[in-house]
């Protein structure tokens, strides 16, 4: 399963077309129809946020809701810790890569959902400490099969 | 005494258990009074949540009814300038 990050969606949902990356960015999501793609819960949330700031709450509920009910997507949960300390130690191994929290965060659940095969981004600076094959939507549409 | 209504319902014997265990501790008179505490308690912890907030309990348990596509929803932002991440 392909998993999509935060700023690819939020490319596509507020209409980025002055975004040099938009018609790489809405071919990639064009190609990926009818197939199950992953959103992780923090990439939602990411998603959620930008969108409350730049267009208003009640669009920033209404899209969470769309995408729990979505046919298409699965949401990705991290495994409940069952102690600060707990989440903590795990924060720690991933923070210890370089990744930023927020980053961590989304490479904790990547990491826990063994069917994801790629990551959707546009920032590669990561690629190399998160736990999944990386892509963006440029190379993704320069593959002849996407994965 | 209030208007109550007999409900039948199946719980685990380990579950019995425990609820008895608090009445023999004092805690409840009787398991009616333990298991209406309970509702209670249920009740209070979905009425102070959003639609997002029970449409994820749904989404978790599998209970969720799953149609249309989110992509599909493009939203207009105000003009203020949008930063996303660039490319690393």
């Amino acid at each position: 399963m392909i998993v999509i990050g935060p700023d690819v969606l939020i490319i596509h949902h507020l209409a980025l077309r002055n975004d040099p990356r938009w018609s790489e960015n809405e071919e990639a999501l064009r190609r990926l129809r009818g197939s199950v793609k992953g959103v992780t819960i923090y990439a939602l949330l990411d998603l959620v946020g930008s969108v409350s700031r730049h267009v208003g709450e009640r669009s920033g509920r209404e899209l969470y809701l769309s995408y729990l009910k979505s046919e298409e997507h699965r949401i990705l949960f991290p495994p409940h810790p069952d102690s600060w300390e707990e989440h903590i130690e795990n924060m720690l191994r991933y923070l210890g890569r370089g990744l930023s929290y927020r980053d961590a965060l989304e490479a904790m659940v990547l990491d826990n959902n063994p069917e994801v095969q790629l990551y959707l981004t546009w920032r590669t600076g990561q690629a190399d400490k998160l736990p999944v094959k990386t892509r963006t939507p440029r190379e993704l549409i320069q593959q002849k099969t996407p994965t | 005494m209030a208007d109550t209504v007999l409900l039948q319902v199946r719980v685990s014997s380990a579950l019995v258990k425990r609820i008895d265990e608090l009445c023999n501790e004092g805690l409840f008179r009787n398991r009616s009074e333990a298991i209406s505490d309970a509702i209670r308690m249920l009740l209070a912890r979905y009425s102070r949540t959003s639609p997002e907030a029970r449409a994820t309990a749904l989404y978790l348990s599998g209970r969720l009814t799953r149609t249309g596509n989110p992509e599909d929803l493009i939203f207009t932002p105000s003009p203020a300038r949008v930063e996303v991440d660039d490319e690393e």
